[in-house]
């Protein structure tokens, strides 16, 4: 099963975000990031897809990156998990959506902006997604964990969703704060709480 | 000294501010330049206070906050369209500036330190969502349109959905080609920032 040479793939999953921005993350609205630069981390766990005849079942991946001005303007540093459950064909798989060689929305677009890849990391996932209180811890090298936004008067949870459709990681989304969100791989580390979050159902194909 | 409203206004609501697009006000964030130079206009597509009926009537409250809204110190103004009979006036300005308990206006002038008054101005109207215009004469104008990717130039459309949100519970999000005020003791200019076209219902206890 192969278009254009490419082998076709799709995939359903749970996503969890978070980053250095500021709450709302200005990027997911085409302005500068809080700080000039981002560090953030993304998490997919796949409910349900393939890479042609490959199952992509209850697997799942992962990145995190730095990159020194907006994500459009590139010069990226990125490090991708892979689940260590895949076998050697889903691993192969993984490796070609995420590395954006499978083309496709989201990979193909984000790995043209990373300048620096590091060695892929196979490691273990635990998901705990509970709606705006989910977590992600990824071997002992990741996690990343969110609550809801407060109201700075009255200390009470806030209710925010974003719907955007021409997001192409998400097309909507919980609006979240983080609680963790870092990592500690070689040649990135960051830690990053009480920062922007989203968590959000996800959709993709090539 | 502080009064009670009856009332149930519907309509549109035009916002405007110096932050960068999203406005992370939105978001409980703190303002992209550390102060909130903004502007909202409510215009009345159905409602009444206190028996007058409000229906076709736009207001708007202009302010500037030295920190995030929510820390006060505002000065503010309210323009008001001059069509609006003495009546109708008198329930605005009740309303808006003298009523502590109506949402979001009692939150807003609660907020201000420096109320430079009610201005009465002719004010005209395009509504056309992300890309509606008001210009409230010789004192605010705003034009909005939608933001723009910043590879493609596409546009770039988002909503938040709010629900606990206190100006409006559903908001199209943009940006600006105009953004002025001109009033009296209160000036600034910010085209090309967050914007905002949003559907407001407010309703007394």
């Amino acid at each position: 099963m192969s278009t254009n040479g490419k082998v076709k793939w799709s995939f359903e999953a749970d996503y969890l975000q978070a980053c250095n921005c500021d709450f709302g993350c200005p990027c997911e609205f085409s302005a500068p990031p809080t700080k000039g630069f981002c560090e953030g981390v993304g998490a997919w766990r796949i409910n349900r897809g393939s890479y042609g005849s490959v199952s992509l079942n209850g697997l799942a991946l992962a990145f995190a990156a730095h990159w020194p001005k907006a994500i459009h303007e590139g010069n990226g540093t990125v490090c991708l998990f892979f689940d260590e459950r895949s076998n050697a064909q889903q691993r192969d798989a993984l490796l070609q959506i995420a590395s954006g060689k499978a083309g496709g929305l989201p990979y193909e677009l984000i790995a043209a902006t990373f300048s620096t890849i590091l060695e892929p990391r196979f490691v273990s996932f635990q998901f705990d997604f509970n709606g705006r209180d989910s977590r992600v811890q990824i071997g002992n090298q990741l996690v990343a964990s969110t609550t809801s936004i407060k109201n700075p008067v009255s200390g009470e949870p806030e209710s925010v969703h974003v719907n955007h459709a021409t997001g192409f990681i998400f097309k909507e989304a919980e609006v979240l704060a983080s609680k963790d969100c870092r990592v500690d791989v070689e040649g990135l580390k960051f830690s990053w709480p009480q920062k922007s979050a989203f968590v959000a159902q996800v959709k993709y194909n090539n | 000294m502080p009064e009670k409203s009856a009332y149930h206004l519907k309509g549109i609501l035009l916002g405007a501010c110096n932050c960068d697009w999203g406005c992370p006000c939105n978001f409980e964030a703190r303002p992209t330049n550390g102060f909130c130079d903004g502007g909202y206009v409510w215009h009345v597509q159905e409602g009444q206070c206190d028996g007058v009926s409000l229906t076709g009537l736009t207001f708007g409250w202009f302010g500037h906050a030295p920190g995030a809204v929510h820390e006060g110190n505002i000065t503010s103004l309210l323009g008001v369209d001059d069509r609006a009979t003495p009546q109708q006036r008198q329930a605005i300005e009740k309303l808006v500036v003298k009523t502590p308990d109506a949402v979001p206006f009692g939150i807003f002038m609660s907020l201000t330190s420096n109320f430079l008054g009610v201005r009465y101005t002719r004010v005209e109207t395009k509504f056309d969502g992300v890309r509606s215009r008001i210009r409230f004469d010789g004192i605010y104008e705003v034009e909005l349109t939608p933001m723009k990717n910043p590879v493609t130039g596409e546009d770039e459309p988002a909503t938040l959905i709010k629900p606990k949100g206190f100006t409006s519970k559903h908001q199209e999000l943009c940006t600006t080609n105009k953004m002025r005020l001109a009033g009296q003791g209160l000036a600034f200019e910010h085209p090309n920032k967050y914007g905002e076209y949003s559907l407001f219902e407010y309703k007394s206890a």
